[in-house]
């Protein structure tokens, strides 16, 4: 295991925090006092406050030197959720390490760590835009002992990306006009969001507002949303072209993007058909993730989702 | 040119951006009571340096933020803070009349603390308080340096330290884990803070701005009048005067200890007074100051004061040399500067008045007589016919002084710390001939005035006499108790020391001033059984033996104290330079070069230790580093990732003439390195040396 940054002498900086600059101004200060009125012990208390002063500065120093950090593959979220870029820091002294606060984007998170130790921290960033993000130079920083000074270090370039997929939102209801009427499914006729009433499941992003069970809300603080029958082994198109000219390419991808869900969700085989693209019929965690991709990617020329969509 | 403009702007790019800071949160209610504990602490020293009504009023804030922490109730709201404020500071203002003063400063600080405490709500609230206690405890040095209060203070200074370490961990940290760290953080800070304390240049007090002597603050001293019956008060006053520490081992015995503090030459009716030194006097100490004698006097020490507003110092009698103040020709020293705190100086001093060792000697002859002679007084019959009759019988002014003393030890005059007053028209007919009973004043001034009726010049002096030994002679402590009054005459062109207080009461001379109070406690002063009750106090045996050594080590290491910090000054770290053998006259330009070259060199050894360090190589690989540097020349150079193999294969590629020379450097390389040394490893090694050096490129 190689770390892949390790913090050492020159990735340190440390400077005074304002409460370590008020510190001065006191130490100032009764260096007056001692002068002033000739007071020997005081001049004593104002040197142990000095070296009260220096020994914080080197225990805040000490506090962050020699950890090393690992930086993870970030799992794919939907837009609106969190990105999480989990990294693990290690320490490998026999000194225990307090209040080391790990900082991306900045959002903060703490950690302490105990000697000869290694803590995962799963550092937030929110996600404004489908594609990749890529994770925010992650800095260190400690105000550990006293407060009176504050010690960073250099920043982390993580290469770790994260693959925000659109956010699954249900506009319109499912097109039944005769184009998907596909090879393999003539017979079927499934209606997303007709009235056979199914069940009840718990509440899942994409889900529509009017299909949230609202007094079971207000019982169980719970979010639960009525489920409609759909039929197993069905297979479904979900095409780009099959959506009204009117709606926004990001509306599109949503709409997608929400049928994919319900689809993987209701175990169906369905086929992503998109402008230049198709994504064969097929179920199944690889299916559904490469159908994820290309919405995600759509339009990024520089991403080459087509050469990736089977993995 | 634009560069040049802001150097510092140019010095911050460096600097790498700087992250948010962490955010705040807010500060655990059990980490607020502990610093409401500090504060009820502060608050209760308080009472006892400052004022009584000043210090309530920090209490009753105190309280009621205790009672908003406990209560988790909200602070109370601005308009009622403001007038908080207000109120506290009208409340110095009308106690000491204004801002100046020691006492005005530490009670304004200890209201400014916890009237902040109180409105405090915030994280950064509550350091500034912190803050502000440790000021709070240093300030407290300027009313109490004794090592009881350090002890303290550094207690006070590891709990704010501990506070701090709390407030600034968002998690909560186990009490005794965060005393772990606060502690360990104030034990490596102390041997720092005593080297800077030793060894951060002091500068000469005597500069620029005189400190703001407190009004209200009573320093002890001794009186600059003698009146009858006031002294004796003192011998009730058990504060330490000043230690005295003999050099060299030679110590006068305790009767022969007679400190001087001033003289007394104006009578007024049975009172004395100082007379100031006029323009003469100070001529006349200009010339003591000049005079070519260069011995030092017979017993050399160094005098610890307590802090005193005294403008006279008290020396041994007869002083001879001085450190600190202005020899006046009556043996006095004198000083213009008051001291503010305690004070430490040297001097030596000669056993008689006379002795050709003594400075002052060539220049103590009275220079007005008349003034020496000068009495309010007037002798009634029966004195006047005793003063004819001494003069009757005595051919010399000695002989007369010998007369007027056995007079004193002859009648029956006792002594007393709390004699019977006098008659305010006749005080000295009275003393003499009727109450008969006295503290040393009173002998020491009746004395003298009849000396002056007798015609000889004399004076009253007034100081120290005795002290008590600790620890075996180590120092002696002589305190306001020990304070005495005797008088000095004229006789044979020299002073002589006269202390008729020696014939009424041997015992205060003899065995000091702890000896007479035990008696008079007991009640046995002049009775017969005095001897005894001497004996079992100078000797105490088992439980009240040990009480005594104890006392008497704890007396030792206050002492200890006093002369290594309290009263570190230029002289003192002149003298421990010396010690460490580093001598020159300006002692600051040592001590900061000292300082410059501690910190030079720490900061070089920190980038020393920047500076990265260079492998080691053994001498296979340097030789191989040597085959690689050769391809340098055609721009072919050796990756970091690459391993030996896939450079020999790009090499050969590049020059597929030499691809066997290549190969054979490349895996004689790889046995070398990497497989276990045989007995021929060094032939081999000599081999591929060679194999190296034969290698040349060619297109």
């Amino acid at each position: 295991m190689m770390p892949d940054f390790t913090i050492g002498r020159r990735e340190l900086y440390i400077l005074p925090t304002r409460v370590g600059w008020y510190y001065a101004l006191i130490l100032a200060s009764l260096f007056g006092i001692a002068v002033k009125f000739d007071n020997q012990s005081a001049f004593m208390m104002l040197f142990i406050l000095v070296a009260v002063g220096l020994i914080a500065m080197i225990y805040t120093h000490n506090n962050v030197i020699g950890l090393s950090m690992i930086s993870h593959p970030s799992r794919s979220v939907f837009l609106g959720a969190s990105a999480i870029f989990p990294v693990t820091l290690y320490n490998t002294s026999q000194k225990q390490r307090h209040a080391v606060w790990l900082i991306a984007g900045g959002f903060h998170q703490l950690t302490e760590l105990n000697s000869d130790d290694q803590q995962t921290v799963e550092l937030k960033l929110p996600t404004v835009q489908r594609g990749y993000l890529a994770c925010e130079p992650i800095n260190l920083s400690s105000l550990y002992p006293i407060g009176i000074f504050f010690c960073w270090t250099k920043r982390f370039m993580s290469t770790e990306r994260c693959l925000i997929y659109p956010q699954p939102l249900d506009l319109i209801a499912f097109p039944e006009d005769g184009s998907n009427q596909g090879k393999e499914q003539a017979t079927t006729n499934i209606r997303i969001g007709a009235e056979d009433y199914a069940g009840m499941k718990s509440y899942q992003e994409g889900d529509r507002m009017r299909d949230i069970h609202w007094p079971s809300l207000a019982k169980t603080n719970k979010l639960v949303t009525i489920e409609y029958e759909t039929h197993n082994n069905k297979s479904v198109n979900l095409s780009w072209f099959n959506l009204p000219s009117s709606m926004t390419t990001e509306d599109r991808l949503s709409q997608l993007c929400y049928w994919i869900v319900n689809a993987e969700k209701s175990d169906q085989r369905y086929q992503l058909e998109m402008p230049n693209h198709t994504i064969q019929f097929d179920k199944g965690i690889t299916h559904y993730t490469a159908c994820l991709r290309v919405l995600a990617l759509w339009g990024d020329s520089s991403e080459s989702w087509r050469e990736n969509n089977n993995g | 040119m634009a560069k040049l403009t802001n150097p510092l702007k140019l010095l911050l790019s460096k600097l790498p951006p700087m992250p948010s800071p962490p955010p705040t949160h807010d500060p655990r209610r059990d980490t607020l009571l502990q610093l409401s504990l500090l504060i009820g602490i502060a608050v209760f020293f308080h009472f006892q340096i400052a004022n009584f009504s000043i210090a309530l009023f920090a209490l009753a804030i105190f309280i009621l933020k205790t009672f908003i922490i406990v209560r988790k109730v909200s602070i109370p709201p601005r308009m009622i803070m403001i007038m908080l404020t207000i109120t506290s500071l009208g409340m110095v203002i009308y106690v000491y009349g204004g801002w100046n003063g020691q006492r005005a400063g530490i009670s304004f600080l200890i209201l400014l603390a916890s009237l902040k405490f109180l409105e405090s709500y915030s994280l950064r609230d509550y350091y500034i308080v912190c803050l502000l206690l440790y000021f709070l405890g240093a300030c407290s040095f300027l009313f109490n340096s004794s090592i009881v209060n350090i002890i303290i203070v550094l207690a006070f200074t590891l709990a704010i330290t501990n506070i701090l370490l709390q407030l600034s961990n968002p998690t909560k940290v186990p009490l005794k884990d965060s005393f772990k760290t606060s502690s360990a953080m104030v034990t490596k800070a102390l041997p720092i803070a005593i080297i800077l304390f030793f060894f951060f240049p002091r500068i000469d007090a005597a500069f620029g701005f005189l400190p703001s002597f407190d009004a209200g603050n009573n320093v002890s001293a001794l009186s600059d009048r003698l009146v009858a019956g006031e002294m004796a008060f003192s011998a009730f006053n058990n504060e330490l005067a000043f230690r005295v520490e003999f050099k060299g081992g030679s110590a006068p015995s305790r009767p022969q200890m007679y400190w001087r503090a001033k003289t007394m030459s104006a009578e007024r009716n049975f009172q004395w007074e100082v007379v100031e030194p006029n323009g003469d006097d100070f001529n006349i100490s200009a010339k003591i100051r000049k005079s070519p004698n260069q011995q030092v006097g017979k017993w050399r020490y160094q005098i610890l004061h307590e802090k005193s507003s005294d403008k006279y110092l008290p020396y041994l009698d007869y002083v001879s040399e001085s450190n600190k103040g202005i020899r006046m020709p009556d043996y006095s020293v004198y000083k213009f500067r008051q001291e503010i705190t305690a004070f430490s100086y040297e001097g030596s001093s000669t056993a008689a008045s006379t002795s050709p060792n003594n400075r002052v000697a060539a220049f103590s002859a009275p220079t007005d007589i008349d003034s020496l002679l000068a009495l309010e007084s007037k002798p009634n019959a029966k004195l006047q016919l005793l003063l004819q009759q001494w003069r009757a019988n005595s051919k010399s002014d000695s002989e007369m002084v010998k007369l007027v003393y056995r007079y004193f030890e002859s009648k029956p005059f006792s002594y007393s710390l709390i004699p019977t007053s006098l008659d305010d028209n006749d005080p000295l007919n009275d003393f003499l001939f009727n109450t008969r009973e006295g503290y040393c004043e009173h002998y020491a001034s009746a004395f003298t005035i009849i000396m002056r009726m007798l015609g000889i010049p004399s004076r009253v002096v007034v100081g120290y006499q005795g002290g008590t030994p600790v620890n075996n002679n180590q120092f002696i402590e002589v305190r306001y108790s020990d304070a005495h009054a005797w008088s000095e005459v004229w006789v044979n062109n020299s002073w002589q020391r006269v202390d008729p207080t020696a014939t009424i009461s041997p015992e205060r001379i003899n065995y000091g001033m702890d000896a007479l109070m035990e008696l008079w406690n007991s009640g046995l002063l002049g009775n017969k059984d005095s001897g005894r009750a001497l004996e079992n106090l100078l000797n105490p045996t088992g439980f009240k033996k040990m009480f005594r050594g104890l006392q008497h080590s704890w007396k030792s290491a206050s002492y200890e104290w006093n002369k290594w910090v309290v009263n570190y000054d230029v002289n003192a770290q002149r003298k421990l330079l010396k010690k460490l053998g580093v001598e020159h006259r300006n002692s600051v330009v040592v001590l900061v070069l000292i300082m410059a070259i501690g910190a030079l060199s720490l900061l070089l050894l920190y980038f020393w230790q920047l500076v990265p360090r260079r492998i080691k190589r053994g001498e296979v690989q340097t030789q191989y580093l040597r085959f690689i540097e050769k391809f340098k020349r055609f721009k072919l150079v050796k990756m970091t990732s690459e391993t030996p193999i896939e450079f020999a294969k790009r090499a050969a590629s590049s020059f597929p003439r030499q691809a066997a020379a290549i190969n054979e450097i490349t895996q004689n390389y790889y046995c070398l390195r990497y497989n276990k040394a045989g007995d021929e490893f060094e032939q081999s090694v000599n081999n591929f040396k060679l194999l190296v050096k034969q290698f040349k490129l060619k297109r």
